[in-house]
């Protein structure tokens, strides 16, 4: 089915919200999704299985322990792709972009990807985004490929660079998301709403005169 | 015209004062409205609407097609009329059947688009729209309204004036979905068109084309039950038909959850004001239009009808403060020196927040010439604003924190009275709604709608890290990431975070609505509760038709009283 790119994003918050993430980081992921769904790749589909495969995981097992070193590892052995992702944007304002960043163990490393490139905005500067199964390269334009986008985890590289070999991405303004992934994410952001009561019908929503005149 | 810059910006109102919540329930339509911005482009640039179709049979039900031509782009309201059996008829979001239901199409759509979207648009939430359509909305009749003015009509009669000027419309819309909504194209897909621009200019397109419609719509069933006497409505009183709303909680998170535009709509409007209050003179005719728009918004005032006790007690208020505003102009010398200033000086002790905000907008209403290219300046990209300083120190975070919540850092938010409610989004309609905290168990599911006890925390939390960067507190603490991000956002634009409790027992969401609505342009706020209002759009605005030959931009306050 054809989904709108803010739809994506919201069920993509609240899918993140649903699986722990405070509100701050399942904005984040809202956000990181809708980027990667606008040039066509398959983000909604890579959260699905991160928050599945991570479902509830405390959020200090999964961030990087120190991000002032140059290899950044999280003390569970596997680093959450958003909180890596936000603490390197966090810190392109000052000197982290610029540095030759090596992510040890970073879960679905697709969704690594739009901090990479807001970081490389941010910073004002080129970065490439370097793992086993692909490779992006961030300048004025986005460049990229990747032959296994849903690989689970693997070792990242970030370092500055522009790569003009690499094939150009087109951006869209939809995304095809299919009914499985879409029924995951669902499930997951199904946990932030609250069952209804009778009290919730009557007064939540503040009915009490008629409206039907 | 000569404006004092620096008196202009030392009179931008102060957020603290401008941003609390029973002043932003006090806000009227101005000339910024997204109506009027809408109208007057529609003139300026010779809009013209077609009615494409027009298939509605005796019972009601049907179809209609409406396409507004401007200079690029067409755009279709496709409208769905329904025999709507009258125990289903309700504006809750709990509905399942209107009326009629809407989509604007972007473009002009052929047949097959019309079968996809009959089999959608009825259905509203439950249906999918498409890329093509730019909106989804539904409206439901008035019936003390709609049977007296059919049988009016099919009679050859006019319709009472009275009963007109007690409800003011004969269709209200219960929901206008845009951006993205239920399969929607989203607001980046049209937001580069000039059209679009402005805010909310998709949804208020919609509504002024859904305002035809009725208007035919009630005109053709009439005709349809006795074609030989039936006659059309009289222009005049045509033109006072507006088109109803009723808006309850769905709408009031909005102005929390985009603090960047909020601030936008905010700024422009206290940039008009502090624009008009620098003027150093004020010429003769500025004065005469003045002091005719104040008579016409105490016709307005006196029009207004609401029985909810809280909306009583401010239409009194507001009425008494235009009296007294009339009755201080009939001495004001207002042909000295910075005469605007000295009135709202005069305002600031002698009128209520009603009156005040009224004077607001009714000191924009003689200068379109330094308030309406405002406009250009509502739309914001949220996205520039969202990523978080990183390298701010904590110190500084603080210090910001201390200086836009500073009003909810006194508060002792353990108190049962300061944190009684809890946003939330209900499992049935996936809507938000409000909670008792102490009384129902949804605190689990609370929304991050709580700025200033948030703020309240993240102050605690900065009192106890010894790190030295936001970067450094956000990686560890993110908990608090949303609450930074807000305060950074606030930092930088002084008018993107109300300054009030929003989840106290005192808390009005009516408030919250009028504040939005207000920026729409609807008039008649009448809250029938604490959490949803009805209010009139468009009423006595001239239709498309008519914006040739007439002020696209006169309507917003009753026409003068012949004298």
């Amino acid at each position: 089915m054809s989904w709108s790119l803010s739809e994506i994003e919201g069920l993509a918050r609240k899918a993140a919200r649903g699986s722990g993430f405070s509100w701050g980081m399942a904005e984040e992921a809202g956000k990181a999704v809708r980027w990667l769904a606008s040039i066509s790749l398959p983000g909604p589909e890579a959260l699905a299985e991160f928050l599945e495969a991570h479902d509830r995981t405390p959020h200090a097992l999964m961030r990087p322990v120190d991000t002032a070193v140059n290899t950044w590892r999280a003390d569970g052995g596997t680093i959450c792709p958003i909180s890596a992702g936000a603490a390197l944007c966090d810190l392109a304002q000052n000197d982290a972009p610029s540095r030759d960043i090596h992510i040890i163990g970073c879960a679905y490393p697709l969704l690594l990807l739009p901090f990479v490139r807001a970081a490389a905005e941010d910073g004002d500067q080129s970065e490439r985004m370097i793992w086993d199964a692909g490779m992006f390269a961030f300048a004025a334009d986005i460049r990229g490929q990747t032959t296994a986008p849903m690989t689970a985890r693997a070792d990242v590289h970030i370092r500055a660079g522009t790569a003009n070999d690499l094939p150009l991405r087109a951006c869209q303004m939809r995304y095809d998301l299919a009914a499985r992934p879409a029924a995951r994410l669902a499930l997951m952001a199904a946990r932030t709403y609250a069952p209804d009561t009778e009290e919730s019908r009557r007064g939540g929503a503040g009915a009490g005169l008629s409206d039907n005149d | 015209m000569e404006i004092d810059m620096p008196a202009a910006i030392a009179a931008m109102r102060q957020p603290d004062v401008v941003m609390r919540l029973d002043r932003m329930g006090s806000f009227h339509q101005s000339r910024l409205s997204f109506m009027r911005i809408l109208l007057r482009r529609m003139k300026d640039e010779g809009w013209r609407v077609e009615r494409r179709k027009f298939d509605i049979d005796a019972c009601g039900t049907g179809t209609a097609v409406y396409t507004a031509i401007g200079p690029q782009h067409s755009y279709s309201l496709i409208a769905f009329a329904n025999d709507l059996d009258p125990e289903k008829r309700s504006d809750r979001v709990i509905a399942t059947e209107w009326d009629a239901t809407f989509t604007l199409f972007d473009g002009i759509p052929t047949e097959d688009d019309i079968i996809r979207l009959r089999a959608n648009v009825p259905r509203q939430e439950a249906g999918r729209i498409s890329q093509s359509e730019l909106s989804l909305s539904r409206a439901n009749r008035s019936v003390r309204l709609w049977d007296h003015v059919v049988a009016a009509l099919a009679a050859g009669g006019q319709p009472d004036p009275d009963m007109i000027e007690d409800v003011g419309y004969l269709m209200r819309t219960t929901a206008v979905y845009g951006s993205g909504k239920f399969g929607a194209a989203d607001r980046d897909a049209t937001s580069g068109r000039p059209e679009f621009q402005a805010p909310y200019q998709i949804e208020m397109l919609s509504v002024y084309l859904t305002r035809v419609f009725v208007m035919d719509l009630v005109e053709d069933m009439a005709r349809q039950r006795a074609p030989a006497t039936a006659v059309p409505l009289e222009a005049g009183l045509r033109r006072s038909f507006g088109i109803g709303n009723s808006t309850g909680l769905g709408m009031a998170p909005y102005l929390l959850n985009h603090p960047a535009l909020l601030h936008s709509w905010i700024a422009a409007r206290k940039t008009a004001l502090s624009r008009v209050r620098g003027l150093p003179l004020a010429q003769a005719r500025h004065i005469d239009a003045f002091r005719q728009i104040v008579a016409r918004a105490i016709l307005h005032a006196e029009g207004w009808r609401s029985n909810h006790p809280i909306q009583i007690a401010k239409l009194a208020d507001l009425r008494a403060d235009l009296a007294q505003l009339s009755a201080h102009l009939q001495d004001a010398d207002l042909t000295g020196a910075r005469p605007w200033d000295r009135l709202w000086h005069w305002a600031e002790d002698a009128l209520t927040l009603e009156g005040q905000e009224q004077l607001v907008s009714l000191l924009m209403e003689p200068y379109p010439e330094l308030v309406d290219e405002l406009a250009d300046t509502m739309a914001c990209n949220e996205d520039s604003h969202w990523r978080i300083a990183g390298g701010m120190t904590c110190a500084r975070l603080r210090d910001a924190v201390q200086s836009i919540y500073g009003w909810a850092l006194d508060i002792d938010w353990v108190a049962p009275e300061a944190n009684a409610r809890v946003w939330y989004v209900s499992e049935a309609k996936l809507e938000p709604r409000l909670g008792e905290r102490h009384l129902e168990p949804v605190e689990p599911y609370e929304q991050p709608l709580s700025p200033g006890r948030d703020a309240a925390r993240l102050i605690a939390a900065l009192d106890s890290f010894d790190g030295d960067t936001v970067a450094a507190f956000v990686l560890a603490h993110p908990e608090h990431r949303h609450i930074v991000r807000r305060a950074q956002i606030a930092a930088r634009l002084p008018y993107a975070e109300i300054r009030g409790n929003t989840i106290g027992e005192s808390l009005l969401p009516i408030d919250m609505l009028r504040a939005k609505l207000s920026f729409f342009g609807a008039c008649r706020f009448d809250p029938r509760s604490d959490r949803w209002v009805r209010i009139t759009m468009f009423q006595n605005a001239p239709y498309p038709d008519e914006l040739a030959g007439r002020d696209a931009d006169d309507w917003a306050y009753p026409p003068p009283e012949a004298s």
